[in-house]
């Protein structure tokens, strides 16, 4: 044979042994289980290390298949096309309703309701009343919800207290449940540091600019993103108008608020201006706690409830745990979604990773609650330090004491300030008014809040609407001349 | 006489654009470095600065460490070097067919690689999703290197690079009684290097910094690719940090960079003979 000819058999045959060679399935046969998650690579250890093998030893006969995706929504579409999905796949309630109408979710019903295998009552009524409320889409339940994630006002009581020993005439306590907006604007105001040129060198207040600022302060002067029956976006009522003037008059008449462009997930946060220092409060998730922490070790700071507007009201956010309609092993994947919720698991949760309470009262109302063992850097050698530090029960009052009045009603029997904000359109709400804040707080905006606020809504109607269209439904029937 | 050498300050003029423009380019790359070596809290959003207060090489290690760089690196290399060596041959076998083989339906045939060219590759993303999935070309590195062994791009660049070769010496190596094979093989590839080493090192880097496709491919850590591994870093809701971000960034930089000096006088002219900009 010519070298030439033998050269481009071999091309080939590289080409045909790559083409051919055989494939392993993800999952393999027998009760194999697929488990998906997504977040961080040290989140393994748990998910990974003490679930999926903590749930094999309960189930002997069951081997669990774990995957973590930088982008897991993605992954749960393009496998939803090829008609195949995880037994357990963690689910961010901002999905939740459009995953279950575009059918990847499997209803959860039968299996709460079946009187062996089901959730008693009294295991039901450990998930607070908030997420109870929003967990059936179109009369099912699709998921039962790991955790809830909190938002409050991280403070730095460096900064307080240096203030009030310079100004003993004018002090101001910490943050507390009882602060009003009237409250935390002086504070804010107050605690603000410019240079003889006018250059801020410490702001009294900080916030990145997402959707959760604006859906909270929005809830807290009795306002509410959608209408009752979903159908029309009501962003633009008059609690979103104050608390876009809130934002603005803090940026601007008070000049408290220096609004970072940032995106929240870009780590360029004011979370960064926080922990050096250069914000005084900062208005931040659960999630944000133990990360400053770690990053700021020497930082003296607190959490306070949020202060309330016209009312007492706490964004909240949650994470589910669901079941592909495509998976195989169903009943499996119910006993494993059944034990991940389970009070040990759900107090794991909190114990390792302190990202949010769980979704679980009785482990928030437990003494677990109180400290925390947290997770080190490499469980062989201690000496690297932690990935998540732990928690003291001396440093629970600053640091976690303020999670659980967000599920308490008030003495007044007002109800419990967390809210969730479910519709099938979240994620395009989120998106839109991340986009509206960024321009709306932009240095030279002269925009008005109705302007900004009535752009967003209308373009969410007209999503509501597209949709109907695509389901042969005709345009929701709003009034003329508003957006609802 | 009259010189034809450009006066002073043009040449000034001229060289304080280029070197501005390379500054420009290189901006990017340097922040990177910069970054991956400072500490967290000099990466504030307020007070940017380039230099690095002490210079934090432990970022490097924690790269590794958190984004389990060293297990995805396999993935990534294998991926590259078989896409490039295949990429190379196939788009050049198909380039020489459209160029110098004539047969029926050869206009047609460059007509489709035209078309495809001009198709977004979002437009052809799921349809490619779903048949590489049928074919099982997911989660294993067929998923990764097969759908690259020839590209419109490729074909149209390395058909223009072949047209450039002579008839007259295809001609006489019929004449020496050679065939198509051994004419793409002893004629035409020697021609076209520079055209196939340009080719060869767009297909690397591709592949090297492909994202989207393995994010949705690869499901299980055996098949999962460096920047999916940097991606994950900001898994969640809050970004590890930007220097150990950095670091790992530019650790996945460096076999890039090492490839284009190997390559790049035959890149530059490859690209240059070639006529094609892709």
């Amino acid at each position: 044979m010519r070298r030439s000819t033998a050269l481009i058999v071999g091309v080939f045959a590289l080409t045909a042994a790559l083409v051919l060679w055989p494939r392993d399935g993800l999952v393999g046969g027998g009760k194999t289980i697929w488990m998906t998650v997504w977040g961080m690579p040290f989140e393994d250890r748990l998910f990974r290390d003490e679930y999926a093998r903590g749930f094999e030893r309960e189930r002997p006969d069951v081997r669990v298949e774990y995957g973590r995706f930088a982008d897991v929504r993605l992954k749960y579409n393009a496998w939803h096309a090829q008609r195949r999905g995880p037994e357990v796949m963690r689910v961010e309630a901002t999905w939740y309703i459009d995953m279950a109408r575009r059918g990847l979710l499997e209803p959860l019903t039968p299996y709460l309701r079946d009187p062996q295998r089901g959730l008693s009552p009294e295991r039901f009524e450990k998930i607070p009343e908030h997420l109870r409320r929003i967990l059936e889409v179109d009369g099912e339940i699709y998921g039962l919800p790991q955790d809830t994630a909190v938002f409050g006002l991280l403070y730095n009581k460096d900064i307080f207290d240096a203030h009030n020993a310079a100004n003993p005439d004018r002090p101001i306590a910490y943050p507390s449940e009882r602060w009003t907006w009237d409250d935390f604007r002086r504070a804010a105001r107050e605690l603000t540091v410019r240079d003889a040129n006018g250059r801020l060198e410490r702001a009294g207040f900080g916030v990145a600019l997402w959707a959760w600022p604006f859906l909270t302060l929005q809830a807290q002067a009795g306002g509410a993103p959608w209408s009752p029956d979903g159908l029309t976006c009501t962003v633009d009522d008059e609690g979103g108008v104050a608390a876009l003037r809130l934002l603005r008059a803090m940026q601007r008449e008070d000049r408290s608020f220096d609004p970072l462009l940032a995106d929240y997930t870009s780590g360029m946060g004011p979370d960064i201006l926080f922990g050096l220092g250069r914000v005084a409060m900062l208005m931040d998730g659960s999630w944000r706690v133990a990360n400053i922490e770690n990053n700021y070790p020497n930082l003296r700071f607190a959490v306070a409830p949020l202060p309330k507007g016209t009312r007492r009201a706490v964004v909240t956010g949650s994470i589910f745990w669901c079941i592909s309609r495509h998976a195989k092993h169903k009943d499996e994947a119910w006993e494993m979604l059944r034990w991940l919720t389970d009070d040990p698991q759900a107090a794991r949760y909190w114990d390792t990773m302190r990202l949010a309470p769980p979704a679980n009262l009785a482990v928030i109302r437990g003494p677990g609650f109180r400290q925390t063992g947290g997770m080190l850097k490499d469980p062989a050698d201690p000496s690297k330090g932690f990935e998540v530090p732990p928690m003291s029960a001396d440093q629970f009052g600053d640091r976690a004491a303020w999670i659980e009045p967000t599920f308490v009603a008030g003495e007044d029997g007002s109800p419990a300030p967390g809210f969730l904000p479910m519709h099938e359109l979240q994620g395009d709400l989120f998106a839109e008014l991340a986009s509206m804040l960024v321009s709306y707080l932009s240095p030279g905006s002269t925009q008005s809040p109705e302007a900004a606020l009535r752009g967003v809504a209308e373009r969410m109607n007209e999503l509501v609407d597209r949709r109907r269209r695509a389901a042969g439904l005709p345009p929701v029937q709003r009034g003329e001349g508003l957006s609802r | 006489m009259r010189s034809d050498r450009p006066s002073l300050p043009w040449r000034v003029f001229a060289h304080a654009v280029v070197y501005a423009a390379a500054l420009a380019a290189a901006m990017p790359l340097l922040w990177m470095i910069m970054t991956s070596l400072k500490a967290d809290d000099e990466v504030a959003p307020d007070r940017l600065s380039l230099w690095p207060r002490a210079w934090q090489w432990s970022n490097y290690a924690e790269a590794i460490r958190a984004a389990n760089l060293d297990r995805f690196f396999m993935n990534s290399l294998v991926a590259a070097v078989l896409t490039t060596v295949l990429a190379g041959f196939y788009n050049a076998a198909a380039g020489f067919a459209l160029a110098k083989l004539r047969f029926r339906g050869r206009r047609t045939a460059i007509w489709l690689v035209l078309a495809a060219m001009m198709l977004p590759v979002q437009a052809s993303f799921i349809v490619a999703y779903i048949i590489a999935a049928r074919l099982g070309m997911v989660d294993n590195m067929q998923a990764l290197v097969v759908p690259f062994i020839a590209s419109a791009f490729g074909i149209f660049y390395m058909k223009q690079a072949v047209a450039a070769v002579p008839d007259s010496l295809l001609e006489a190596g019929r004449l020496d009684g050679m065939t198509d094979l051994d004419l793409f093989w002893h004629l035409v590839l020697p021609a076209i290097w520079p055209a196939t080493a340009a080719l060869g090192t767009l297909s690397f880097v591709n592949s090297w910094n492909s994202f989207l496709w393995p994010l949705v491919v690869a499901d299980s850590e055996s098949s999962k690719t460096l920047p999916i591994a940097i991606a994950e870093l900001a898994g969640g809701v809050y970004v590890q940090s930007w220097p150990v971000r950095m670091a790992a960034a530019t650790l996945i930089t460096l076999p890039l960079v090492i490839v284009f000096l190997l390559f790049q006088r035959a890149f530059v002219r490859g690209v240059t003979l070639s006529g094609v900009k892709e």
